[in-house]
């Protein structure tokens, strides 16, 4: 919905975005997520991690966590740290989020508030 | 090959961001809304007095023990603070700040294929 931004105010965020992307921390992460985007055995582990971690967070909240269940997750974790393409994903996704927090900084100290909190959708 | 941005280059597009967002007609309704609540003395007080009895009932309302009573004294200055003319305006201010600034966000996020606002720490929960 861009019909809120005056058009000056959408000129700028296209630019930022642009600027954003040429980062070097943005170029290293698109790259590293087009890699895992092509890699089916990779994106089946990150899968499989994503769903042992919401059952332990599941379990432990319901009190029927197992160390079986924690033993699962270990060796996932333990998989995903030796597959390369998975940890330069996260490693390159951690440097833009990281870039980024820095960007709202800048942003947030020279408009006066913080730009993400005001940024961010309330869905709870 | 992609060229890199340089730092600088980064810099001015967040300075020329901020510059169009400040000078919206929400930021400016904002500033103005900010300034007139800040020095509206009677709503600094019922601010005051609303967030000093929530905070000495934040235990028993967690742990449900609060009495109706209790309840319904902090309700009382909620809605003593929350009608008075600056604070409407300072809240209808911020959200419409906030509409305008979850576009801004909304549009970043899209291109860079990150959810800017929770990559910043900022939890959908605050």
């Amino acid at each position: 919905m861009e019909s809120a931004m005056t058009s000056e105010l959408q000129q700028a965020t296209q630019a930022l975005k642009d600027s954003l992307l040429a980062s070097e921390a943005f170029l290293r992460y698109t790259k590293a997520r087009a890699r895992l985007d092509a890699d089916f055995e990779a994106l089946g582990l990150l899968d499989r991690l994503s769903k042992a971690q919401a059952r332990v967070r599941q379990r432990q909240a319901s009190g029927s966590l197992t160390q079986s269940d924690l033993d699962a997750l270990r060796e996932l974790q333990k998989m995903a740290h030796e597959q390369p393409v998975v940890m330069e994903y996260a490693e390159s996704q951690q440097e833009a989020a990281d870039f980024l927090r820095a960007i709202n900084e800048e942003i947030s100290e020279l408009l006066g508030i913080d730009f993400a909190s005001y940024a961010k959708h309330a869905t709870c | 090959m992609k060229k890199t941005v340089t730092p600088e280059t980064t810099k001015r597009a967040v300075h020329d961001f901020v510059l169009a967002l400040s000078e919206t007609q929400q930021y400016k309704a904002f500033e103005r809304a900010s300034e007139r609540f800040k020095m509206d003395l009677a709503a600094q007080k019922a601010k005051q007095a609303f967030e000093q009895k929530q905070r000495s009932l934040r235990l028993p309302l967690m742990l449900r023990e609060a009495s109706d009573e209790q309840r319904a004294a902090l309700e009382v200055l909620r809605n003593a603070f929350i009608h008075i003319p600056s604070v409407l305006e300072y809240s209808k201010a911020q959200s419409e700040l906030e509409v305008l600034c979850q576009t801004a966000g909304d549009s970043l996020s899209d291109s860079i294929g990150l959810d800017y606002a929770a990559s910043c720490g900022v939890s959908c929960c605050g």
